[in-house]
């Protein structure tokens, strides 16, 4: 049996109009969602474990070529923004087929890579290439997950070899070179 | 039935609970058939805002070409002719040639060679304002694709694939600039046009 207070208590939100308590109710998750919230701390940064830039130049030449193209990833606003000489330029001066691609913009191209997924690379990259298919990277250019461009990738192939043994840590730069090949 | 006129009030009265079904079943067909009509665009527009601007964007006719293979030079003919509306053709792929770059003239007489993933040609020639096409129903190219143009014993290809789209102006604007190639041309410079055919 409820105490008396309680039963008072219950008695009065019934006689309030069902609308009016559902307004109450949110109302009251609100301020306990405002009191519990903490400002995140506007110094804190997640480190980004990936390959090394160095050798990644190959690897952007390949992007560039075989998915950079401005109907593509040479679009401002992908997630996956590839940048340089046969498409998206990243100097407003530039344009699409005039000079070679700068060093900037493999940088940049670097960098949409490596922070795409960040945690998933810091995996990847730790365990030494291994099972590289948990980057979304790798998985759409292979067809396994959908993708609008469709499955450019064979598992194997130089494209893949070429990307796969950046993220293990040793380009194979003859796959590299031999991706570009591929129209 | 009583004749009289509180009858007869009566008879009105009960007429209307006898007909409100029907009557408003009428109104509903009616309603819809003018949605069917004349509003399917509004709401398609509502549907699809994105698609709704992107047409809007395009702006009018080109004052002197008619509706037709010869309009709108230039501008992304997927845009319209995609399946969306609102034109009622569907293309594949689609664009404009010109003659040289700074694109101002038309190239008429060119042709544009289609090459697919799969090795399947098809070639296309531009018409009187430059455009071709190839519609949907005819062919559809396995991406990525590759172009060439030729006229007059001169041909240029394409420096990268077609990826996905086969509206040209999706990619070709002009002026060309970081994120455009400009419009498709023949020859980089006025002095290399080929003379005659």
């Amino acid at each position: 049996m409820t105490s008396a207070p309680v039963h008072v208590w219950r008695a009065g939100l019934r006689c309030l109009p069902g609308g009016v308590r559902l307004l109450l109710g949110m109302g009251a998750l609100v301020a306990v969602g405002f009191a519990c919230a903490a400002s995140p701390d506007s110094n804190a940064r997640v480190p980004i474990v990936a390959p090394d830039l160095g050798s990644f130049q190959p690897v952007s030449a390949f992007l560039e070529h075989r998915c950079g193209s401005l109907d593509c990833h040479g679009q401002v606003g992908r997630n996956l923004r590839v940048l340089g000489h046969e498409g998206l330029r990243l100097d407003p001066n530039d344009v699409p087929g005039g000079s070679p691609t700068t060093a900037a913009e493999i940088e940049a191209n670097y960098g949409s890579v490596a922070s795409l997924e960040p945690e998933v690379m810091a995996a990847v990259v730790g365990d030494g290439g291994a099972h590289p298919e948990r980057l979304t990277l790798v998985r759409k250019g292979r067809g396994t997950e959908h993708h609008k461009g469709g499955a450019l990738v064979v598992v194997g192939d130089v494209q893949d070899r070429c990307l796969t043994s950046w993220l293990a840590g040793t380009t194979d730069g003859a796959a590299c070179a031999a991706a570009l090949d591929t129209p | 039935m009583n004749p009289t006129a509180g009858g007869a009030a009566s008879f009105l009265r009960g007429s209307r609970r006898r007909f409100a079904p029907v009557h408003g079943f009428g109104i509903l067909a009616v309603v819809s058939g003018l949605a069917a009509l004349g509003a399917c665009s509004a709401v398609e527009d509502v549907l699809d805002p994105v698609h709704a601007d992107a047409v809007a964007a395009l702006g009018p006719e080109v004052f002197g070409l008619p509706k037709g293979p010869t309009h709108r030079p230039g501008q992304p003919c997927l845009t319209c002719h995609s399946g969306q509306g609102p034109g009622k053709s569907e293309f594949s792929v689609a664009g404009t040639v010109y003659k040289t770059k700074p694109a101002t003239e038309w190239l008429e007489g060119a042709t544009v060679s289609l090459t697919d993933a799969a090795g399947t040609i098809r070639q296309l020639t531009t018409n009187q304002t430059g455009n071709c096409l190839i519609k949907k129903s005819e062919w559809t190219p396995v991406y990525p694709m590759r172009v060439k143009v030729s006229f007059g014993g001169v041909s240029i290809d394409m420096l990268t694939h077609v990826g996905r789209a086969g509206a040209c102006a999706d990619c070709h604007t002009d002026p060309a600039r970081a994120a455009s190639a400009g419009h498709v041309y023949l020859v980089a410079d006025p002095a290399n046009f080929p003379v005659g055919p």
